[in-house]
């Protein structure tokens, strides 16, 4: 079982597992299920605001760059791939900061609408954490949400 | 992120004391012994110190307090739901096995143990080092290990790829707690103090 930390990014061919844990930031996960490969993003913000950080941490770098890394590296077929999205919580209501959980959310979503890659399933928002567990070879995702019930998507 | 091994070195001499300070008041309040050592302090890689986090998914409650002031810093006290329940007996000085069930006391003696550390901390720093911290009021949080701290560094993580990080090592005599307290002081601020009390770049 592989874990992915905040602002990571793994991608691996079946048979393996990726894992994560979401707050306020959102999992994407991609899948190619023809040839069995997937990927984990762990994206923390949703838009770079640095010149010298890390692509991956972000959404409007790191989703070009996974579906880049899903296709040229991995050999994923650009047109097999599907997506699920999961977290996005809105952890504290009194941190000051902006909903950073919606505003990942709503950025994830516009930039895989323009990629023209399909959501089948997500599970965001809510106040509590995520726990999801990614299975490269059936593109399940066995998703958790802290004091709640485990549901397959 | 850039600093110096000397300057670590005297952020670490900063962290003993101010921790030992915070140690000795905890085990007063708890009237058993509480013992809180630094372990390390380091700058740590975003994604590499979470992705270890991550891989504790046992469920925590946990106490997160800013400082407000000249410095600012956070500091974030976890512990698993069933070490919760220990806690609050020896808050309520009663015998450990107690309490039940998590419920307004547990949180209650999690977050008096969060103002406790932080208040302590606090003063070390301001009477020590002449630093201006004010904690603001605690927050308590039910979640994952890696969710909780994964919120510890949020900000820092914002603007930076790494983190300062200051980890130390939480027992509670006579108890089998096993306990996360994690300090992240906000570096540029932290900077101006180290140059107030003369530790050069």
């Amino acid at each position: 079982m592989i874990t992915v930390g905040v602002g990571d990014l793994k991608i691996t061919q079946a048979p393996s597992i990726l894992k994560t844990l979401l707050g306020s930031c959102i999992g994407v996960v991609l899948h190619d299920p023809v040839k069995r490969i997937g990927g984990l993003l762990h994206i923390m913000l949703p838009k770079k605001n640095g010149t010298d950080l890390k692509i991956t941490k972000y959404a409007n770098t790191g989703l070009p760059y996974f579906i880049y890394q899903m296709v040229t590296h991995a050999g994923a077929t650009r047109g097999a791939l599907y997506a699920k999205i999961f977290g996005g919580a809105k952890m504290f209501e009194t941190n000051g900061l902006l909903n950073i959980g919606e505003s990942n959310e709503l950025e994830v979503r516009r930039i895989l609408k323009d990629e023209g890659i399909r959501i089948v399933a997500s599970r965001t928002g809510g106040t509590k954490g995520y726990n999801i567990v990614f299975d490269t070879g059936t593109g399940d995702v066995t998703c958790r949400i802290f004091g709640e019930a485990t549901v397959i998507y | 992120m850039n600093i110096t091994q000397d300057r670590l070195k005297i952020l670490e001499i900063m962290s003993r004391l101010s921790i030992d300070r915070a140690s000795r008041a905890l085990s007063k309040s708890l009237r058993t012994g509480a013992r809180i050592s630094l372990s390390k302090v380091f700058v740590a890689d975003l994604s590499e110190t979470t992705e270890k986090m991550n891989e504790d998914q046992r469920e925590m409650i946990s106490v997160m307090v800013d400082f407000k002031g000249n410095e600012g810093c956070r500091l974030l006290f976890m512990l698993p739901l069933e070490g919760s329940l220990i806690l609050t007996d020896l808050f309520l000085r009663q015998r450990i096995g107690t309490s039940k069930e998590c419920d307004v006391f547990t949180e209650s003696a999690v977050q008096e143990l969060g103002n406790i550390l932080a208040s302590h901390i606090s003063n070390a720093l301001v009477s020590d080092f002449n630093a201006k911290l004010i904690p603001q009021p605690p927050r308590v949080h039910n979640d994952y290990a890696g969710v909780i701290f994964s919120n510890l560094v949020l900000e820092q993580g914002m603007v930076n790829d790494s983190i300062l990080l200051i980890e130390t090592i939480f027992e509670i005599s006579g108890s089998k707690l096993e306990c996360y307290l994690f300090l992240v002081p906000e570096m540029k601020s932290f900077a101006k103090l180290l140059d107030s009390i003369g530790v050069g770049t």
